[in-house]
This record gives C-alpha cells, structure tokens and sequence, in this order.
C-alpha cells in the first residue's frame, strides 16, 4: 500500500476532490462502461485509489475504458469528478511506466476515428435505406 | 397580568410553544398563515418510532390550545413586520380574508360539495382537488370552510354565488377584506416550520417525467385514509396496486450541485416508516430502500431500524441511485444503481418514493430576513450552539425545524426551550398565579334520574366504516335496554362534533354516554370535556374502542368486526349504567425547583427557570460543578468549550433564586408532582455524621438532569495497551494546555465508531460519537496535516450540518472505510506496537496497519444508578436503562410521572448544544406546573369502604405506588388521592371487596361480563356467527 | 406406629397449666375446652378464674378452632389451648397484624394426638406447635413426623382436573350455603363477608348447584396461602361434603409451586401479595 498515492493525485490539476468521494456509487450507477463491462466500477477505482493500491490501480486495464462521457461528474453529489481523476491516473500510469507514452494520444485517435464511423452509419439510417443491424460491429466486420 | 407573547406558526412547535406559555399563565396570540393549524405534522399520516397515527397524537393537542382560555389564535394571518425590542414589541400583522365568517359557520359542510370549480388540493399535495370553497383539511381547527379568491366565480366575475345560496348559517362574506393589525408582545417565538424539496430538485430522478415517482409527503397522503387514494397505495397512472416499491434516501440532500450539503435528519427514519407501513398496507409488496448511511440516531430508532431489517420483504441497499428511467412497461421504473458485488446494478419498480428533504420555504426565508435574524447558508436560522433557540434578534425566539432539520419530538423540546426564554421577557409575576379551570365547574345532578343513556357511533371516516356497517350497529344500540338515543357520526372528535354531543345531551336529557370510536388514550379527554361543556360530570362517560379493537384487527371479516362492535357497545352500556359521578381533589403545589445533577443540563435548567422568577435547589453529587461538559474541548462547531461553561456556572452561582447543594448525595426521594421532599446527605464524612445533618429540601417539580457515562470498551486491545484511548479520553488530552497532540510520535492514527453501540447488548445509537470523531479528527489534521487519520464507520451518522464537517474532514484527507458488525477490525498488541486488520467490504481487501494511536468512540452508557433514583422517583427507567419520557414524540421531556421532568444524557445520548435546548425544554415544561397555585387530583382513584375494611394489609402490600396504606390507628386502609393511579390491584385483591376503584366500580364490571355472557338471541348474534 | 400424646396426659397438664397461667399472667379471660355439664360432649369454654380451670380438658371431640374464638375479643389479653393447627392459624393472623401478640398467651399442644373423623390429622404435617409461650404434651421429632407422612397423599393429587371437576359437583351438589364451613374456618374473619353483600351481589341469593358452586369458588381463592388444613370446614359440614378436597388442595399447591406453607412465622408475609422474580408461573406461558 502507498499512503502517499492519494496526495499525489490529489496534487495534480484534476485530482483535487478525490478525497471528497463518500463511496455512494452514483458513478458507477450512471456509467454507460460500467453497464457493459462488470470489472469497470469507477467507485472502486477511487476507493482503491484512496487506500493506496497503486500498483493495481495504474497497471490495470481499466482507466483506459472510460470514454470520457463525464456522465459520473454530472452524477456525482460531491463533485467529486471522476474523469479528470482517470486522466491524472493515466498520466501516472503512464509516468510509471505501466504503459506506452503516446497510448493516450492513440486512444483519442481512435475515439475520433469510432466518433466518425458512428456519425457516418447515422447519416445513412437517418437517410432512410438500411438500420442500424445492417453495419456489423464484430471485429473484422465492416 | 403578564404580558403577550405572539408564536408565529401553527404546527407542532408553535402549537406547544404556545401551550406552554398559556400553561404558565401568559396570553398568546398564535398565528398561522393557513386557513387551519397543525402544519405538516398534520399531513402525515403515522409518524415514526411508534407508527402511531399522527392526526391522532396531534389532534389532542391542537384543540386544548385552540381551546385554552390564554390563547387567541388568528388563522389566514402572516407577519409583515416587527418592531421595538425585548419586552415591547410592535408586531405588524395582516389577516387574509377566507370570505367566510368564522364566528357564523359552523363547517357542516353543505358548501363544499356544491362548487362549480375544482383547485389544486394543497394539503394532499396537489394529488386531488377541492372545490374553491373548501376546508384546508378534514379536520380543520378552526373548522371554518375558505375561499381561494383567485379561483372563485362569485368573487372574479360575478358569477354563480351557489355557497351563499346554500348556507343556512349567513356565512359566506364574498366581500370580506383583509385586516391589518398591531399587538403589542413582550418577545415573539418564530415557528414557521418547511417545506419538503421540491420533487424535481434533482433532475436526473425524472419527477416531473414520471407520474408514478413521488415525494416523501405525497407518499404520506397516498398511504392515510384521509388522502387522495383512500390510503390505497395505488399508482397515479393505471390505479394499481404496488407490488414492487424503491424509496430514495438522500433525494437532494447530502448533495453539493443542490446546494443543500446538509442531511435533512428525518428522511432515513421515516423511510423505514414508509416501509414498515407499505407492508401493513399489502401483506406481499416488496420493498427496497437504496440509502448511502442509515442515519437512525434519534431515541428508539436503532431498534425501528433493526426491526425494518427483520421484516421479509424489506430491502436495504446501500447505493445511491444516479437516474431513474422508464421501466418496461407503462408506468413502471428503471433505477440505475450499484450493488457491492458486481459494481452496476439496475433494477424496475412501480412506483419509487423521493426522501425528499426539509428546507425553509422562501417566505420563511423573506420573513427571517425582514425580522433581521440572521439566517446560515441554508436559509434556516443561524443557532449559536451555546445559547440554541435564542437568534441574532435578542427578544426572538426560533423552533421547529425553521432551526435546521429536525424530527417532531426536537420541535416540540425547542418548543418548550423557547417558551422558557420568550416567557423570561414577559414578566411573570410568580407570586400573583392561579391558573386552573376544572375544579370549578358545577354539574348537573343526575341521581335521582331515570337512566338515560346516549350512543354514539363513529365513522372516523373509513378507518371504521370501512369495515363495519354503522349504520346497522347504531340502529340496533338503539333497541339496547336503557338507551335512550343512538346516533352515528362522521368524526366525533371534530369540534362540530363536540358541540352536536352537548346538544343531544340537553335535547334527550341524557345521563350516561357511550363513545363507540377508536381507543381512549388519544380522545377520552376530548369527550368528557365535549360532555363537562354540556353540564354533565364528565366521568359519566364510557368509551368502547370499535376501532383498534374491531375494524383494525378484523378487517377481514366485517360482519363479525359488525357483530363485536354491537357486543362491546351492549357491554359498554351495561357498564356505563352503573357509573357514578366523580370530582378531582385540589392539592397544595410547592413553587420551587429541584433540579438534580449539576452538569450543563442541570445548570441550564436552573438557571432558565430562576430568571423567569422561580426558585430552584440544584444538587449535584461532586463537589465541582460542571459534569461532563468539564471533559470537552471544543463544540462540535469547533468552539472552545470552557468559557461558555464557566459563564454558565458563575451566572447559576451568583443567581439569588438558585441554592446550591454541591458534595450533596441524595438519600432518599419521597412525595408527588407539587409535593416533593428531597432528603441530601451532605459531605461530611461517614464517622463523624449523624442523621442531624440530614438537609432537607421540598418542590413543586423534579428535573432529572443526572447525566450519563462512559461505556468502558473491552475490545481493541483498549485494557491493555496506552496507545488505545476513547474519543473522551482523546479530548481530555487535547484540552489540556499542549496545543500539539500530546503524543508527538503519533503519524498515524485510527479510530474506530460504534464500539459498544448498536449491538445485541445496547441496541441503540449513541448518536454524537460520529460528529465527535469527525470534529476531533479535523482538529488534529488541521494542526497536523502530515499525520494520517482513518475512520473505521458501519455508518456515518454526521446528521443536520455535521455533514460540512464529514465532507471537510474527507476535503482534508482524512481516510473513510467501513466495516460490517459481524466482521469487527481486529486489533492485537505486541510490546508498544499495535497491529490493526480490517476487510474494507468495497474492495474485499484485507488492510493491516500499525497505528500509533487508536480511538475508539465507546458508547453512552446510562448511570448505573439510575435504577436506584428511578426507585426513588417512582418513574420509570426504558429498556436501555435510560429514563423513560411520557410519550416519545410530543412529550419528550416529560417523565411518566407528573412532575418529574428528563433533561440532558440521563434521557439518552445527545451532544452539548441539544442538552442545552432540552434543558430549556424541561425549564419551560416545568415552569408551566409551578406557576400553578394548586393542582388536582385524578378522579378515578381507589375507595376503603371503612365498614367492610379488616385492615389486613393485602392492598398496602400490592400496591406499586405507595397510594393505599393501612392506619393502625383506625384498623382501615386509606388511600392517597395524588399518589393513587386508578390501576386496580388493591380492589382485585381486597377479600370482602371494601376496595373499588372509582370509574372502574366493580358493579361496573360484574354488569358487564354479565351482559357479555348472557345468552343473546337477536338476528345480530347469528351474524356474528359465534 | 403414630406417635402421639395421649389425651388423658394432656387433659391434666392443661389443667394445670392453665391454673397457673390464669394465677400469674395478667390474662382477662382463657379459651379452652371442658367436659359439658349436663352432655358428655367436649365444648369449647371461656375461663376467667383459676378454680374453673379443673373442668379443662382436651378429648378427640375437641373439634371447634379456638384460635378463631380470640379474634372475638381481640381487644383483651387472651390464653388460649392450641392445638398445632390454631397456632398456624395465631401466626397467620400475626402476619396479617391484626391481633396483638402482646394481648396472647399460647398453650400450644405438643404432640398432637389430633381429632376424631378429621381427615386433616391423617395427613398433618405439623404436629407441634410454631409459636407459643407455653406447651403440653411431649414434642414430636422430625424425623419421626417425616416418617409419618411418608407415602401419605393428598386428597386428589392424582386426579386430572377433569376428574376433580366431576368430584367437586358430586360432592358440592349437596350443599345448601348454610355458611358452618365459613364460619368455622379460622382464616374467615372478614367482619362483612362478601356473601352477605348485595351491592354489588357477589353471590345470587337462593341455593342451585350453579351459585353454590360460586361461593365455594370465591372463598377458595381466599385459601391460597391462607388455608392452615385443620378441617375445621369439613367437620362443621351438616351434609358432609368433601371440603378439603377443594380448599386444602391449594394448600398443598401453594407448598408444591412456592415452597410456602401459611402461619409458618408471624414475619412471613402472605402469599399473594408478594413475590419474587424467580416465582414459577404455571398459569401462563
């Protein structure tokens, strides 16, 4: 356990309310990747994150599963602004050496790219010929 | 004659208040801005620990106020302003005109139904309508019908004017107008009470979307017989029953994007109400409560809660909801949440309740702001902790929940508190009382008569009408021997009502009256008055509960419950018949104060019952005054202690009304409310003292003000390790001069909630330790911010504003975990090294630490003397040993003796701030017996025929008051009329029956059990299938 | 083989006790028993002079409760000839407080050889006197009286309630509420017996199975703890029902769920009207 993980995310911009969590789950609740995903729970990651678990928190997979909707700091009741906090994550993850340096750049990349794909499949189910079953999103598909 | 006091607001609070001050002998003026007083506390329908009905409680209350002869009540009236100050005030107010004469209308009703014109229902929060001409509640006090002016026809276009037509009492006054006055008041008490948040204070829970997701007072109106649904739990949208229920803990509370970071103090208890309630209503509904921290603190409510926690059917979840969608079906509900296993969680309901929490309404807030009293950054008034219930403006006076969220029995302990200080300021003249109506009253003398008996059956709406055919019993009491008029009513407790009962008692000239309604212990006393009113001894009355007894308990079967009305009625006739007359005794009332216990509730109640210009004995057992509060450092607001103590101590010193008995033990306690004698052993030492030194010293009232103690921890390692101390202990070290911690080598500290609370042995909550903790741990961090500070929790009970100070203590990084009761921390100790283990339930890791210093906040025990005193006292003690009050809700500093009044940790657990309000409390309930010339006796107390009395001693032997005892002298038993509690057990025993008890006469009963056994051959009996 | 005095013995201690008592005690009156004048039957006297004390007796036929007899002149200071039986019945009333033990002289009876045709001396557990100031007749031991009673049941200890119900309307079927049971019995001392009121009429007037049956039942429960089983009430019986069968069945219950026994000690206070925490409840669940 690091005592002192909780400090330094809290030091760093995005990080300060981070203490202010009461654990009462309206993150978790509202989260669109928590209802897909049972391991993604962001009222965990900030437990943890408060008991020290460093090494669990930063080297696992998921702080790189949210999507950054900041559906969890509109929900939350204590400010306590979940998403900025997985990006400071991030950047100690990455500082620790967990992960690759561009991952992040990579990963918003990527987004962009999904964000374009879906803004295209809608221009044609709103246009009127297919629906939205027609465009498989299996890996490999289309 | 002393002058006004003027209690602005006609709920609970204010309603006491001004009790308390009439009592005491000052005139009133109450005012409330409704067209009808009772306030919120009227809109609920059962109210919690007990589930009693509210109405029922609070109905008794509201009319002996209306009723008494020193208060003068304005309804339809608001503040405007106030000018002056203490002891001469102006008090601007303005009378809205409800366009109906309320000496002329009488509220039987004919012009409600006839209005052409439907509004919004307020006291059904909207949920139904009423017409423009309505009456603000069922029972209405006045009982008075309003007018809405903006929705009228008559009075916006001229048109139709039907309620005019109808009403045969010239009533209706279309162009009344409204009325601007000014009354002088010595001091003003502000009771002006809340709102609940409104529904769609939090968005995300979709109010506004879905019809079937409603607020915690609508859901009151849904489940009361009086309300929208006829206390049907039904949906709004297709009128089916619930089957599947959600309620919301924390809707708009606790929440910083609301503004109101605030916990409103209420909503956990009276969820687990509406839960409990839910499954009274339907046997099969399930029940989920999605909470974050059950915050049960108050009195009884730990077992309330641990009783909800038994019942099958009723889930507690501890998660908060982020959103509330719609379900899969019409009208049904998703809610999104989590559950501790697998993170997200969602799950579809009927219909889901918001706890919506209490705020000031926004007139309160103008109001407070026009009076120049200063509020706090929630709009409800700002309370200096040492001095609660006084405000900024020296002479003004808050209570209710305009002070901050509170429940109904702190509302009616501020009420009393303010009473006490408002009542300082309207020079009671001590020496010039007398005050006491019965006793005086002539009565008909109805001996030599012919028996005429007078049978009334109530509806009481559908709680008994809903099962049992009235009319029928009503039709056959008639026929019943010796009756004389049988008759059925709607609500016989309304006052209409009281008055149509004197009328039927002049017109048939009846001598004897059956009440067939619900249980004698919330209306009895209004009957005999209603009856007292008519001429008649009021104890001429039976009552035969057809509601607790019958309706509710066999609502299953409504013609047997039918049957067993008529049967009880048959008995209660067969037993009223032969009731005689009876008087109250007049007794002497001693006005001076003994408060016992010197510590800040002792010396608080001393002091506030001195200034109004009573004498007090205070005694306290140590030589040192002070008590506990001795021990603290600071408030839980972070203000030194000391000094306010110390003030405290020097005024009660320097008081010429109050005689001090420092060093002094109480030997022994004898005597009875206005009467009572307190034998002190002072401090000399054993050899040398003799029963000469014996002091003595007599009163009117007891106030009970003896404090409570320290559990001492046996877990934790606390026996045997220095390093484990009590949160007590912990201020102790940090009042002492160091300003550092004492222990410099502490970087990392834990403490540990609830140890000794909340478990098999002590199933209640100790309520401060958790402030305590946070308070203790954010004074620690803020001079220390690299030590590490942990609280282990089960739940997180920083209630009312102590909830700043959880979000600062978690701002300032001071660790929260929580731990589950039947997986406790574990702590050993090797040497000086201790170790703590614990399994944080969220991650389910096994967390090892070494703390330097671990704080247990150990639970308040009760004195282990409290039996003893309880003995003395003849009052007695609750089942956690702590003094029992008369009625948890609305007397809670009252003792169940008269006379005797609790104060402080001797009632139970409570921090330094509420102690000094209910000392203030118990000073004002107090106050209201001393200013009292005389008091009386009850009437139905036990009688020694001397003739058939052989002087054994059966009756002095069984007797728990000391009432009946044996004069050898005269070889017959006597009995003391005060001490006497009517219970019965020296006439049961007595063997040639030279004991009776009066009201309870044993021809009474013998003629019952006889009529009751007697064969019955009318048609009814074959109904009742029996 | 019973031990017992034999009643010629204790005819003439009694005598000369009582010649003696009413020499030097400053008595106003003695209860006894003497041979009648003119019958050879054995009647309860009042002797105020010394001389009068050589007609004292104590026979088999000495059947009336003299203890009962002192609550007449409770004012005076009384000796009394005290079988066992009344000096239970002497520390009863001592216990209730209403005599006074300063007005009392006992001469209680070791020994008791007991009456003729009472049931309650087949199975008395006492023998000797509790309390007195002087005694007649030589002291049972107690392991001759534990012998004695070995193996001797109480009337109707083995029936079931039903059983006894059906006794006690057989045997009660006879009464006619001539009230000798009440008026013989030692521990009736009630000035206004509840029989006698009519506001409220505790008991109907007339004699049927149904209201005999109710007066029975009141005064029974006046037994518990009260009752000292001399059969008094049996032997005063004119239709001879089986009395004890319903009042002294209390006593024994009384002994067997509260280990009490009535009239033990003038400091024992009464059954009813005390208790403890640790008292068995048969009656209640």
């Amino acid at each position: 356990m690091n005592k002192d993980f909780k400090q330094t995310i809290k030091n760093r911009p995005g990080g300060e309310n981070l203490s202010l969590c009461y654990s009462c789950g309206s993150c978790t609740a509202t989260c669109p990747v928590s209802e897909q995903v049972e391991d993604f729970n962001p009222r965990l990651i900030i437990k943890k994150s408060l008991l020290g678990f460093s090494e669990e928190v930063l080297s696992g997979e998921e702080i790189w599963q949210c999507i950054q909707c900041r559906r969890c700091v509109s929900a939350c009741p204590q400010n306590v602004r979940f998403a900025d906090i997985v990006r400071v994550l991030r950047e100690l993850a990455v500082e620790e050496g967990h992960f690759a340096e561009d991952l992040e750049e990579r990963l918003d990349d990527y987004d962009k790219e999904v964000l374009r794909y879906r803004l295209e499949i809608l221009e044609e189910v709103l246009a009127g010929d297919k629906d939205f079953e027609d465009f498989s999103l299996k890996a490999g598909g289309d | 004659m002393p002058d006004p006091v003027v209690v602005v607001g006609g709920g609970i609070a204010g309603i006491q208040a001004a009790t308390d001050l009439a009592e005491m002998g000052i005139p009133v003026y109450l005012i409330e801005k409704s067209p009808s007083l009772g306030g919120r506390m009227a809109q609920l329908d059962k109210t919690f620990p007990t589930n009693d009905c509210s109405t029922c409680i609070l109905a008794p209350k509201i009319t002996s106020c209306y009723n008494h002869e020193n208060v003068t009540t304005y309804t339809m009236t608001e503040l405007i302003n106030v000018e002056g100050e203490p002891g001469n005030f102006r008090v601007r107010l303005k009378k809205r005109p409800r366009y109906v004469d309320e000496e002329k209308c009488t509220g039987c009703g004919d012009c409600l139904d006839k209005c052409p014109v439907s509004i919004s229902d307020e006291y059904n929060m909207g949920m139904s309508e009423y017409g423009a001409i309505h009456k603000y509640q069922p029972q209405a006090v006045p009982n008075v019908a309003a007018i809405d002016a903006s929705e009228c026809l008559k009075i916006n276009e001229d048109k139709c004017g039907v309620c005019e037509k109808i009403c045969n009492f010239d009533a209706i006054e279309y162009k009344q107008k409204e009325k601007k006055f000014v009354v002088q008041a010595a001091s003003i008490i502000y009771a002006a009470g809340y709102e609940g948040f409104s529904g769609d204070l939090v968005s995300d829970y979709g109010y506004k979307k879905h019809p079937n997701v409603v607020t915690s007072l609508e859901y009151e109106r849904i489940l009361n017989a009086a309300g929208p649904t006829d206390g049907h739990v039904i949906r709004q949208t297709d009128g089916e029953e619930v089957e599947n229920i959600a309620f919301i803990h924390c809707s708009g509370s606790r929440d910083r994007r609301t503004d109101k970071n605030y916990c409103s103090s209420v909503c956990c208890t009276y969820s687990i109400k509406h839960a409990l309630i839910t499954k009274e209503h339907i046997k099969d509904v399930n029940v989920d409560l999605y909470y974050m921290d059950i915050r049960t603190f108050g009195k009884g409510f730990e077992r309330y809660y641990n009783r909800a926690q038994e019942t099958e059917g009723v889930n507690f979840i501890r998660s908060r909801v982020s959103e509330i969608e719609p379900g899969s079906n019409p009208g049904d509900l998703k809610l999104k949440a989590t559950d501790d296993d697998n993170g997200y969680c969602e799950q579809e309901y009927d219909m889901v309740v918001l706890a919506s929490g209490l705020e000031p309404t926004q007139q309160v807030t103008d109001s407070l702001q026009k009076l120049k009293v200063r509020t706090n950054k929630y709009g409800f008034v700002d309370m200096d902790e040492f001095n609660p219930l006084s405000t900024s403006r020296p002479g003004i006076f808050g209570c209710g929940v305009v002070n901050g969220p509170r429940d109904i029995p702190e509302s009616v302990m501020d009420a009393s508190g303010a009473a006490a200080l408002a009542g300082q300021h309207a020079v009671l003249d001590v020496k010039d009382m007398g005050v006491e109506a019965a006793g005086d009253q002539e009565f008909r003398v109805t001996q030599n008569e012919r028996t005429r008996v007078g049978v009334f059956v109530c509806h009481c709406g559908t709680n008994i009408a809903g099962v049992i055919d009235v009319e029928e019993v009503k039709e056959k009491a008639a026929g019943i021997p010796f009756v004389e008029h049988a008759e059925d009513v709607k609500y016989l407790c309304s006052s209409d009502s009281q008055d149509l009962i004197g009328e039927r008692i002049k017109e048939h000239n009846l001598n004897r009256i059956v009440v067939a309604s619900c249980t004698p212990r919330t209306h009895e006393p209004l009957f005999m008055d209603a009856i007292a009113e008519a001429g008649l001894n009021p104890y001429l009355l039976e009552m035969t509960n057809i509601r607790d007894q019958g309706s509710w308990v066999h609502k299953e079967e409504p013609e047997k419950a039918t049957w067993k009305a008529f049967e009880l009625i048959r008995a209660g006739v067969a037993r009223v018949k032969n009731a005689l007359p009876l008087e109250r005794g007049e007794v002497d009332n001693i006005a001076r104060a003994l408060v016992v216990g010197g510590g800040a509730a002792g010396l608080n109640a001393a002091r506030e019952l001195a200034n109004l210009g009573f004498p007090v004995s205070l005694v306290e057992r140590e030589e040192e005054l002070g008590g506990h509060a001795t021990s603290l450092k600071h408030s839980l607001e972070g203000r030194p202690v000391k000094p306010h103590l110390d003030r405290l101590i020097a005024e009660v010193k320097g008081h010429e009304l109050i005689d001090i008995y420092a060093g002094h033990e109480i030997k022994d306690i004898t005597g009875f409310v206005g009467n009572y004698k307190l034998e002190l052993i002072p401090p000399v030492p054993k050899e040398v003292r003799s029963d000469k030194d014996l002091v003595e010293i007599e009163g009117g009232v007891v106030i009970v003000a003896t404090g409570g103690q320290e559990f001492e921890p046996l877990e934790y390692s606390y026996q045997d390790s220095e390093q484990v101390i009590t949160q007590l202990e912990l201020e102790e070290e940090l009042s002492s001069e160091n300003q550092s911690l004492v222990r410099d080598d502490c970087e990392e500290i834990y403490m540990i909630q609830c140890v000794g609370s909340r478990e098999e042995d002590r199933p209640y909550c100790s309520r401060i330790c958790c402030s305590q903790a946070l308070r203790n741990a954010v004074h620690i961090k803020e001079n220390h911010p690299d030590k590490d500070i942990t609280i282990l929790y089960r739940e997180m009970r920083s209630y009312g504003y102590y909830e700043d100070l959880y979000r600062k203590a978690r701002d300032l990084g001071i660790n929260f975990s929580r731990y589950e009761v039947d997986n406790k921390p574990e702590v050993s100790r090797k040497g000086d090294e201790l170790t703590l283990k614990y399994e944080e339930p969220l991650s389910g890791k096994m967390i090892t630490a070494k703390p330097d210093l671990l704080v247990l906040a150990a639970a308040i025990l009760p004195r282990e003397d409290n039996l003893t005193l309880s003995q003395m006292l003849k009052t007695p003690l609750n089942e956690d040993q702590f003094f029992l009050e008369a009625h948890v809700k609305l007397r809670p500093v009252d003792s169940a003796t008269d006379g005797i009044f609790l104060a402080g940790l001797a009632h139970g657990p409570k921090n330094l701030s509420e102690t000094l309000a209910q000392s203030r409390a118990a000073a004002g309930r107090a106050a209201s017996i001393l200013s009292k010339e005389y008091l009386l006796t009850q009437a139905t107390v036990a009688e020694v025929d001397e003739e058939l009395c052989i002087a054994c001693g059966d009756c002095e032997r069984v007797c728990a008051y000391k009432a009946i005892e044996v004069n050898e002298e005269e070889n017959v038993a006597e009995v003391n009329r005060v001490l006497c509690k009517g219970c019965g057990n020296c006439t049961g025993v007595c063997r040639p029956h030279a004991v009776d008890l009066n009201g309870f006469l044993n021809q009474q009963i013998i003629d019952e059990i006889e009529t009751l056994l007697a064969k019955d051959d009318s048609e009814f009996a074959k109904t009742g299938g029996v | 083989m019973k031990m017992e005095n034999s009643y010629k013995d204790l005819s003439a201690e009694i005598k000369e006790v009582a010649k003696k008592v009413l020499a030097e005690e400053d008595v106003d009156q003695l209860l006894g028993f003497a041979q009648g004048e003119f019958s050879g039957l054995t009647e309860p006297v009042i002797i105020k002079k010394a001389e009068q004390a050589q007609r004292m007796v104590f026979t088999e036929d000495a059947t009336p409760m003299l203890s009962k007899y002192l609550l007449e002149y409770k004012e005076k200071k009384q000796a009394v000839v005290a079988k066992p039986c009344d000096t239970r019945a002497i520390a009863y009333y001592l216990s209730e407080d209403i005599i006074d033990r300063k007005n009392l002289v006992i001469i209680g009876i070791n020994g008791c050889p007991g009456l003729k045709d009472n049931t309650a001396c087949d199975e008395c557990d006492t023998r000797n006197p509790v309390i007195s100031d002087y005694q007649v007749g030589e002291e049972i031991s107690s392991a001759e009286l534990a012998a004695e009673l070995k193996g001797v049941k109480y009337l109707l200890e083995d029936m079931t309630p039903a059983e006894r119900k059906e006794h006690y309307s057989q045997e009660f079927a006879r009464c006619t509420q001539c009230y000798a049971c009440r008026d013989a019995c030692p521990v009736c001392y009630c000035d206004h017996c509840y029989v006698e009121s009519n506001q409220p009429e505790w008991v109907e007037e007339g004699s049927s199975a149904d209201k005999d049956m109710i007066f029975h039942l009141m005064r029974t429960m006046h037994m518990p703890g009260r009752c000292v089983n001399c059969g008094a009430c049996e032997m005063a019986c004119p239709e001879g029902i089986d009395m004890r069968s319903m009042t002294t069945h209390l006593y024994h219950k009384a002994e067997e769920l509260y280990d009490f026994r009535p009239g033990i000690s003038p400091e024992q206070p009464p059954l009813l009207s005390d208790f403890s925490k640790e008292d068995s409840e048969p009656g209640f669940l």
